[in-house]
């Protein structure tokens, strides 16, 4: 073979050398979060991951998570059960299982990890079949080659493209370089890699981080129409691509000593009883019999019941939308939850 | 499939690979060619498919047919199937509604009730581009310019070939039926060209356009009651910006891939900002439509042959129909009706220069006024375009005229717009020495400027937008 041929084999030869010769750069420089631009999932995972903070918890699921177990009532209900701790609630809106794993092998084992780890068990996050499900986020930057090529066919194309897009990472993280550049001295915190593990982000993260505010606003409450919650609950698909995430979410808790916690959230009446009973009762079979094989603990806690309103005022509802339970619920929920599964997690 | 996306690269690995091994065997190659160009084509919706099929059987038949007969009067009738099929296909689903909608407005403002059905088609993919193209087959062998292609193959790999087909360049049937009769290799010559092609595309696409279109031109037409002067202009340039990055870009990746299997695609634009005549702008911008327009509209209504008021009326005619091949709306005909005139007026300032026996001033400045009021005239006339109707793009006009107002915050597409500006300006000096030292690099380095190009628009991607010219 000579010729054309031959040009077009050097090409492809010179662009996977500098694939590799990129890639490996980009890690030694510690850009590996630098190519996540403006993510805003990854975004939230870097801030905790440059925080001072060394959590002894941290929730990890959806916006059910992050609006069931308000960081401050937890921090507050161990304290006053003599456990003191920092309480990381990383619960992402729209997230899914997968993005739980690297959560674990690339955030949080770049510090002192947690002792717990509280994992979201609704349908929603464990849904394979869930439009934007954010899995996405999984195979665009963390899920490993050889993965992708075992379940090309089992995920959705774009799942696969975005797996393969990312093996530019290194290319496009060196393309952000010149960004830590033009950090001034006084940022010296967040431009010196190897300390921080790197992160550049758009100017308004940069703002938001000096100033020890994250995420810059209170994010706005969610009001989730009836009808746009079912269809992440419906149709539902589980234990396919992601049959063995608990089990190897499980060992790499495991080999961190970490314990992990799967916990169920309350659905609004009106939501639980939309959805088909049955295929959300099997399920939570799969999900719990996952957890037994891994030696995971499963709970299930119900809705709060708030104090009755006083006469004469608006009654206080325990839900938000159909998904998402009010400040007030939270607050009660949260306590319940770190008295009774929290502290004597922790106090032993 | 877009051109920029994980699926493209996927798809056209493989036809690379797979002509690379079918070379030898020509008819094997062009079929699987082929085979590839539908699969692709139906990758945008399958259900088109059978529309491409008819555009290529009925003009391959017209053309046997034409080749056979010496009848004047069956010649024309061929002639006549073929416009029949091809802008009968493309009245329908391009134009069906516009035109009965617009009847029914009339209609109602005379005081006529009507309420005739509309019906609602989609619009197939590149339906503008491949009936021009095969159209353009047809009324070349009854000109007896070309001889009937006998290969069904061939001729339906000319209309379908995948990296023009959806948005050009129109190819000529006597330009690349021969290339298919030859069963071209690429050289390594053409490889490299092929490769910055790509390079060269690509950038423009996602790093000009795509920013460009972003951040000085959405903001703009979303809510142009927000801005003022300044930022108005910014998003009428940007758009004229905007518009070559994304047309000039994906062209130039047709080419690209063409060169990379062996074929040759004709230029498509060539540095059209820097015209310095209305007539020399569409000289250099779209080339392959501009000049399928002269040949088969122009000329044969009489060109400049028959007066000046014939010459007149022909340019505003060609413009017109050329301004209604890009869409289907009012604010179209109004931008070609805009050229039409512009060119009338460019072409009567010739006259009078001509007979005054003085040629075109060409000092700096001269040349720098002559390139501002072409530009002007140009973007100006976008807004048309661009706007989703006459009233969005009146309310950028006011806009335009309101001295204070917003201004759109987007350093990147700032950084792009004055990138791509200097580019444009000194691309007719530059350009050259940039392809030749590419070419003349390693292949190795051809590789590695590649991926490097492709980090950068990694990391300006979120998504990939839609070639603009896909609505054509």
């Amino acid at each position: 073979m000579g010729g054309p041929p031959l040009h077009l084999l050097r090409a492809a030869l010179g662009f996977l050398c500098a694939l590799l010769l990129t890639n490996w750069l980009a890690g030694a420089l510690g850009l590996r979060w630098t190519a996540t631009g403006s993510n805003r999932h990854l975004q939230i995972l870097h801030h905790f991951l440059t925080s001072e903070d060394q959590p002894a918890v941290v929730f990890f699921g959806t916006s059910m998570t992050r609006h069931a177990f308000p960081s401050q009532v937890l921090e507050q209900a161990l304290a006053e059960r003599g456990v003191p701790g920092a309480v990381w609630n990383l619960g992402l809106p729209g997230a899914s299982a997968p993005i739980a794993l690297p959560l674990v092998t690339e955030v949080l084992d770049m510090r002192t990890t947690p002792r717990l780890l509280v994992l979201e068990a609704s349908a929603f996050f464990w849904n394979e079949a869930r439009p934007g499900s954010g899995a996405e986020m999984y195979w665009r930057w963390f899920a490993p080659l050889g993965e992708v090529a075992r379940q090309v066919g089992e995920q959705p194309f774009g799942h696969t493209a975005a797996a393969i897009r990312r093996q530019v990472w290194g290319a496009e993280a060196l393309w952000r370089w010149p960004q830590f550049r033009l950090v001034g001295e006084n940022r010296l915190h967040l431009a010196d890699l190897r300390e921080s593990h790197g992160g550049v982000f758009t100017p308004r993260v940069y703002r938001a981080l000096e100033q020890g505010i994250w995420p810059p606003r209170v994010p706005r409450p969610p009001d989730v129409p009836l009808e746009q919650a079912m269809r992440g609950f419906e149709p539902l698909r589980f234990g396919d691509s992601w049959s063995e995430t608990l089990a190897r979410l499980a060992a790499a808790c495991d080999s961190r000593s970490i314990e992990l916690l799967v916990v169920d959230l309350p659905l609004r009446p009106d939501l639980a009883e939309a959805l088909d009973p049955a295929q959300q009762d099997a399920f939570r079979a799969w999900l719990r019999q996952r957890c037994e094989l891994a030696g995971v603990a499963w709970v299930s806690l119900p809705a709060p019941l708030l104090p009755e309103a006083e006469q004469g005022a608006e009654p206080r509802p325990v839900f938000l939308d159909p998904m998402h339970l009010s400040p007030e619920a939270a607050a009660v929920f949260a306590r319940r939850f770190a008295e009774e599964q929290l502290a004597p997690r922790l106090i032993g | 499939m877009l051109f920029p996306s994980v699926a493209f690269l996927i798809f056209f690995s493989g036809v690379l690979l797979a002509d690379l091994a079918l070379r030898p065997w020509a008819r094997w190659r062009k079929a699987f060619l082929l085979a590839a160009s539908y699969g692709f084509y139906g990758f945008w919706d399958w259900r088109f498919l059978g529309l491409i099929l008819l555009s290529t059987a009925v003009d391959f038949w017209v053309g046997g047919r034409l080749g056979g007969c010496d009848d004047a009067p069956r010649r024309r009738r061929l002639v006549g199937l073929s416009l029949v099929v091809n802008l009968g296909l493309l009245g329908l689903f391009k134009y069906f509604d516009f035109f009965v909608g617009s009847a029914v407005e009339l209609l109602d403002g005379l005081g006529f009730e009507a309420s005739p059905p509309l019906l609602r088609l989609i619009l197939p993919v590149g339906i503008s581009f491949y009936t021009f193209q095969t159209l353009s087959y047809t009324l070349d062998v009854a000109a007896r310019r070309l001889e009937p292609c006998r290969s069904p193959l061939d001729f339906a790999l000319f209309v379908a070939f995948f990296p023009q087909l959806v948005a050009g360049p129109i190819v000529r049937a006597r330009d690349f039926l021969p290339q298919l009769a030859e069963n071209p290799r690429p050289t390594r010559a053409g490889i490299s060209l092929g490769l910055y092609d790509l390079a060269s595309g690509l950038f423009k696409k996602v790093v000009i356009a795509d920013l460009i279109g972003a951040g000085l031109v959405d903001p703009l037409h979303q809510d142009p009651g927000r801005f003022g002067t300044a930022g108005a202009l910014l998003g009428v340039y940007g758009y004229a910006f905007q518009l070559y990055g994304d047309f000039a870009g994906y062209s130039q990746i047709a080419i690209g891939c063409a060169r990379l299997l062996g074929f040759r695609l004709p230029v498509n634009f060539r540095a059209p900002y820097l015209a310095r005549t209305m007539g020399d702008f569409w000289r250099r911008w779209h080339i392959s439509l501009s000049t399928w327009l002269r040949d088969y509209l122009y000329v044969p209504l009489g060109g400049s042959r028959r007066g000046r008021s014939r010459t007149r009326r022909n340019l505003l005619i060609t413009m017109v129909l050329g301004g209604l091949w890009h869409g289907a709306g009012w604010n179209f005909l109004l931008w070609g009706t805009i050229h039409g005139l512009a060119l009338v007026l460019s072409q009567g300032r010739r006259e009078r220069r001509l007979a005054a026996g003085r040629c075109l001033p060409n000092g700096w400045f001269s040349r720098l006024l002559q390139r501002l009021v072409v530009f002007h005239v140009w973007a100006l006339s976008l807004v048309f375009f661009r706007a989703p109707d006459l009233d969005g793009a009146l309310q950028v006009f006011s806009s335009l005229a309101r001295p204070s107002g917003a201004l759109q915050h987007s350093i990147l597409a700032f950084g792009a717009f004055a990138l791509t500006l200097a580019l444009h300006l000194g691309s007719e000096r530059w350009k050259p020495r940039v392809v030749r030292a590419f070419v003349r690099l390693a292949p190795e380095l051809q590789g590695a400027a590649l991926l490097l190009l492709l980090g950068l628009m990694s990391l300006l991607m979120s998504e990939a937008r839609p070639f603009v010219y896909f609505q054509f």
